[in-house]
Protein backbone atom coordinates (compact mmCIF):
# COMPACT_ATOMS: atom_id res chain seq x y z
CA UNK A 1 0.00 0.00 0.00
CA UNK A 2 1.27 3.44 -0.84
CA UNK A 3 1.17 6.48 1.38
CA UNK A 4 -1.55 8.93 0.35
CA UNK A 5 -0.86 11.43 3.11
CA UNK A 6 2.20 11.71 5.35
CA UNK A 7 2.10 12.66 9.02
CA UNK A 8 3.08 16.21 8.09
CA UNK A 9 0.04 16.38 5.83
CA UNK A 10 -2.15 14.83 8.54
CA UNK A 11 -0.98 17.66 10.81
CA UNK A 12 -2.39 20.12 8.30
CA UNK A 13 -5.81 18.58 8.74
CA UNK A 14 -6.15 17.87 12.46
CA UNK A 15 -4.69 19.77 15.42
CA UNK A 16 -3.38 16.74 17.30
CA UNK A 17 0.33 16.75 18.08
CA UNK A 18 2.87 14.73 20.04
CA UNK A 19 2.34 12.84 22.28
CA UNK A 20 -1.26 12.13 21.27
CA UNK A 21 -0.96 12.22 17.49
CA UNK A 22 -1.07 8.52 16.71
CA UNK A 23 -1.38 8.27 12.92
CA UNK A 24 1.72 8.11 10.74
CA UNK A 25 0.10 7.86 7.32
CA UNK A 26 -3.17 7.73 5.43
CA UNK A 27 -3.05 4.80 3.05
CA UNK A 28 -6.47 4.70 1.43
CA UNK A 29 -9.35 7.14 1.11
CA UNK A 30 -12.67 6.80 -0.65
CA UNK A 31 -14.66 10.04 -0.36
CA UNK A 32 -17.58 9.79 2.07
CA UNK A 33 -17.11 6.02 2.36
CA UNK A 34 -13.86 4.78 3.89
CA UNK A 35 -10.43 5.68 5.19
CA UNK A 36 -7.46 3.52 6.13
CA UNK A 37 -4.66 4.89 8.27
CA UNK A 38 -1.43 3.40 9.58
CA UNK A 39 0.72 3.79 12.67
CA UNK A 40 3.86 2.19 13.95
CA UNK A 41 3.94 2.07 17.73
CA UNK A 42 7.55 1.75 18.76
CA UNK A 43 8.84 0.62 22.12
CA UNK A 44 10.02 4.20 22.75
CA UNK A 45 6.43 5.53 22.89
CA UNK A 46 6.08 7.26 26.26
CA UNK A 47 2.81 5.55 27.04
CA UNK A 48 4.49 2.16 27.26
CA UNK A 49 6.69 3.41 30.09
CA UNK A 50 3.72 3.67 32.40
CA UNK A 51 1.25 1.17 30.96
CA UNK A 52 2.65 -1.04 32.34
CA UNK A 53 6.28 -0.82 33.52
CA UNK A 54 6.62 -4.56 33.85
CA UNK A 55 4.37 -5.51 30.94
CA UNK A 56 3.99 -2.78 28.31
CA UNK A 57 0.78 -2.82 26.29
CA UNK A 58 -1.02 0.02 24.54
CA UNK A 59 -4.04 1.35 26.46
CA UNK A 60 -7.22 0.56 24.55
CA UNK A 61 -8.23 4.21 24.57
CA UNK A 62 -5.22 4.96 22.36
CA UNK A 63 -6.61 2.61 19.73
CA UNK A 64 -9.99 4.34 19.94
CA UNK A 65 -8.21 7.69 19.72
CA UNK A 66 -6.38 6.50 16.60
CA UNK A 67 -9.71 5.54 15.06
CA UNK A 68 -11.16 8.93 16.02
CA UNK A 69 -8.17 10.69 14.44
CA UNK A 70 -8.59 8.70 11.23
CA UNK A 71 -12.27 9.64 11.23
CA UNK A 72 -11.46 13.31 11.86
CA UNK A 73 -9.03 13.32 8.93
CA UNK A 74 -11.77 11.66 6.88
CA UNK A 75 -14.30 14.33 7.88
CA UNK A 76 -11.87 17.08 6.90
CA UNK A 77 -11.03 15.47 3.55
CA UNK A 78 -14.74 15.06 2.82
CA UNK A 79 -15.32 18.75 3.59
CA UNK A 80 -12.53 19.68 1.20
CA UNK A 81 -13.92 17.34 -1.48
CA UNK A 82 -10.32 16.12 -1.63
CA UNK A 83 -9.16 13.49 -4.04
CA UNK A 84 -5.75 11.80 -4.18
CA UNK A 85 -3.36 14.07 -6.01
CA UNK A 86 -5.21 17.25 -5.06
CA UNK A 87 -3.61 19.99 -2.97
CA UNK A 88 -4.65 19.96 0.67
CA UNK A 89 -6.25 23.01 2.18
CA UNK A 90 -4.61 23.33 5.59
CA UNK A 91 -7.15 23.48 8.38
CA UNK A 92 -7.32 27.23 8.93
CA UNK A 93 -7.21 26.90 12.68
CA UNK A 94 -10.55 28.60 13.08
CA UNK A 95 -11.17 26.89 16.36
CA UNK A 96 -13.08 23.93 14.92
CA UNK A 97 -11.97 20.62 16.40
CA UNK A 98 -12.82 17.08 15.33
CA UNK A 99 -13.67 15.22 18.50
CA UNK A 100 -14.94 11.83 19.47
CA UNK A 101 -18.62 11.89 20.34
CA UNK A 102 -19.33 8.30 21.24
CA UNK A 103 -17.69 4.91 21.08
CA UNK A 104 -18.98 1.39 21.41
CA UNK A 105 -16.00 -0.85 21.04
CA UNK A 106 -14.79 -4.30 21.89
CA UNK A 107 -11.14 -4.96 22.60
CA UNK A 108 -9.95 -8.29 21.27
CA UNK A 109 -6.15 -8.39 21.32
CA UNK A 110 -3.50 -6.30 23.08
CA UNK A 111 -1.05 -4.15 21.13
CA UNK A 112 2.53 -4.64 22.27
CA UNK A 113 5.48 -2.30 21.65
CA UNK A 114 6.90 -2.27 18.13
CA UNK A 115 3.57 -3.08 16.52
CA UNK A 116 2.07 -1.92 13.27
CA UNK A 117 -1.60 -0.99 13.40
CA UNK A 118 -4.06 -0.23 10.61
CA UNK A 119 -7.01 1.98 11.48
CA UNK A 120 -10.04 1.51 9.24
CA UNK A 121 -13.23 3.57 9.39
CA UNK A 122 -16.26 3.06 7.17
CA UNK A 123 -19.16 5.51 7.09
CA UNK A 124 -22.51 4.27 8.28
CA UNK A 125 -24.18 7.72 8.39
CA UNK A 126 -22.86 11.09 7.31
CA UNK A 127 -24.09 14.49 8.42
CA UNK A 128 -22.65 17.90 7.60
CA UNK A 129 -20.41 18.06 10.66
CA UNK A 130 -20.69 14.58 12.14
CA UNK A 131 -19.98 11.04 11.10
CA UNK A 132 -21.08 7.67 12.41
CA UNK A 133 -18.43 5.11 11.55
CA UNK A 134 -17.91 1.38 11.75
CA UNK A 135 -14.32 1.03 12.85
CA UNK A 136 -11.57 -1.52 13.26
CA UNK A 137 -7.93 -1.42 14.31
CA UNK A 138 -6.02 -4.45 13.11
CA UNK A 139 -2.89 -5.96 11.70
CA UNK A 140 -3.11 -8.88 9.31
CA UNK A 141 -5.90 -11.13 10.47
CA UNK A 142 -5.63 -9.93 14.06
CA UNK A 143 -8.26 -7.39 15.13
CA UNK A 144 -7.22 -5.33 18.14
CA UNK A 145 -10.48 -3.44 18.52
CA UNK A 146 -13.70 -3.09 16.55
CA UNK A 147 -16.97 -1.28 16.98
CA UNK A 148 -18.70 1.96 16.15
CA UNK A 149 -17.80 5.55 16.89
CA UNK A 150 -19.12 8.98 16.09
CA UNK A 151 -17.00 12.06 15.52
CA UNK A 152 -18.09 15.62 15.18
CA UNK A 153 -16.59 18.99 14.40
CA UNK A 154 -17.33 21.50 17.08
CA UNK A 155 -15.90 24.88 17.95
CA UNK A 156 -13.58 24.92 20.91
CA UNK A 157 -15.71 27.64 22.49
CA UNK A 158 -18.61 25.20 22.53
CA UNK A 159 -16.47 22.60 24.23
CA UNK A 160 -15.37 25.19 26.75
CA UNK A 161 -19.01 25.87 27.57
CA UNK A 162 -19.64 22.12 27.72
CA UNK A 163 -22.86 22.71 25.87
CA UNK A 164 -23.77 23.05 22.24
CA UNK A 165 -27.48 23.71 22.54
CA UNK A 166 -27.11 27.01 20.78
CA UNK A 167 -25.44 25.46 17.77
CA UNK A 168 -28.35 23.23 17.00
CA UNK A 169 -31.62 24.28 18.57
CA UNK B 1 -49.16 3.22 11.80
CA UNK B 2 -48.57 2.17 15.32
CA UNK B 3 -50.72 3.61 18.07
CA UNK B 4 -49.54 7.10 18.94
CA UNK B 5 -48.92 6.18 22.57
CA UNK B 6 -46.83 3.19 21.54
CA UNK B 7 -44.76 5.41 19.26
CA UNK B 8 -44.40 7.97 22.02
CA UNK B 9 -43.15 5.33 24.46
CA UNK B 10 -40.65 4.02 21.90
CA UNK B 11 -39.44 7.55 21.20
CA UNK B 12 -38.99 8.22 24.90
CA UNK B 13 -37.17 4.90 25.23
CA UNK B 14 -34.71 5.95 22.51
CA UNK B 15 -34.19 9.37 24.09
CA UNK B 16 -33.69 7.74 27.46
CA UNK B 17 -31.10 5.32 26.13
CA UNK B 18 -29.08 8.00 24.34
CA UNK B 19 -29.35 10.58 27.11
CA UNK B 20 -28.97 7.96 29.86
CA UNK B 21 -32.22 8.87 31.56
CA UNK B 22 -35.08 6.96 33.14
CA UNK B 23 -37.81 6.82 30.45
CA UNK B 24 -40.48 7.43 33.09
CA UNK B 25 -38.83 10.74 33.95
CA UNK B 26 -39.28 12.10 30.42
CA UNK B 27 -42.34 14.25 29.93
CA UNK B 28 -44.15 14.27 26.61
CA UNK B 29 -43.32 17.92 26.11
CA UNK B 30 -39.93 17.96 27.77
CA UNK B 31 -37.39 20.02 25.85
CA UNK B 32 -34.61 17.78 24.58
CA UNK B 33 -31.89 20.42 24.73
CA UNK B 34 -32.97 22.40 27.75
CA UNK B 35 -34.57 19.83 30.04
CA UNK B 36 -33.08 16.52 28.98
CA UNK B 37 -29.53 17.65 28.25
CA UNK B 38 -29.50 16.43 24.66
CA UNK B 39 -26.64 18.01 22.71
CA UNK B 40 -26.25 18.06 18.93
CA UNK B 41 -24.40 14.76 18.63
CA UNK B 42 -26.86 13.05 20.95
CA UNK B 43 -29.61 14.51 18.76
CA UNK B 44 -28.04 12.88 15.72
CA UNK B 45 -27.77 9.60 17.61
CA UNK B 46 -31.47 9.83 18.44
CA UNK B 47 -32.18 10.56 14.78
CA UNK B 48 -30.22 7.49 13.66
CA UNK B 49 -31.98 5.29 16.24
CA UNK B 50 -35.38 6.61 15.12
CA UNK B 51 -34.50 5.71 11.54
CA UNK B 52 -33.64 2.16 12.61
CA UNK B 53 -36.67 1.71 14.84
CA UNK B 54 -39.28 3.16 12.49
CA UNK B 55 -37.72 2.53 9.08
CA UNK B 56 -37.79 6.21 8.14
CA UNK B 57 -35.29 8.59 6.57
CA UNK B 58 -34.67 11.79 8.45
CA UNK B 59 -32.28 14.67 7.80
CA UNK B 60 -30.51 17.35 9.76
CA UNK B 61 -33.15 19.97 9.04
CA UNK B 62 -35.73 17.72 10.67
CA UNK B 63 -33.48 17.45 13.70
CA UNK B 64 -34.31 21.07 14.38
CA UNK B 65 -37.97 20.05 14.75
CA UNK B 66 -37.16 17.25 17.17
CA UNK B 67 -37.38 19.41 20.25
CA UNK B 68 -39.75 17.30 22.38
CA UNK B 69 -41.02 13.69 22.37
CA UNK B 70 -44.41 14.91 21.11
CA UNK B 71 -42.74 16.85 18.30
CA UNK B 72 -40.83 13.74 17.27
CA UNK B 73 -44.03 11.70 17.15
CA UNK B 74 -45.66 14.38 15.00
CA UNK B 75 -42.63 14.33 12.72
CA UNK B 76 -42.83 10.54 12.37
CA UNK B 77 -46.56 10.65 11.69
CA UNK B 78 -46.01 13.39 9.11
CA UNK B 79 -43.34 11.25 7.45
CA UNK B 80 -45.70 8.27 7.23
CA UNK B 81 -48.50 10.37 5.79
CA UNK B 82 -46.12 11.84 3.20
CA UNK B 83 -44.91 8.37 2.17
CA UNK B 84 -48.51 7.13 1.94
CA UNK B 85 -49.45 10.09 -0.28
CA UNK B 86 -46.46 9.55 -2.57
CA UNK B 87 -47.25 5.84 -2.90
CA UNK B 88 -51.00 6.28 -3.48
Amino acid sequence: MTCLLSQNQIKQLIPHRYPILILDEILEYTPSKRILAYAYLGSDEQVFRGHFPSFPILPGVFLVEGLAQASSVFLELNHQAWNPGNELIPNPGNGMLGVLGSAETRFKHPVFPDSEVFFEAVTTREFSNSLFMKVRAYYGDKTFVSGTISVTKVHQKVLARNSDYETIY
Amino acid sequence: MQDKNQVLEKVKGIIAEVAELDPSSIGNDASLPYELGVDSLMGLQILVELEKEFGVELNEEQLLLMTTPNNIVALLQGYEETVATVNS
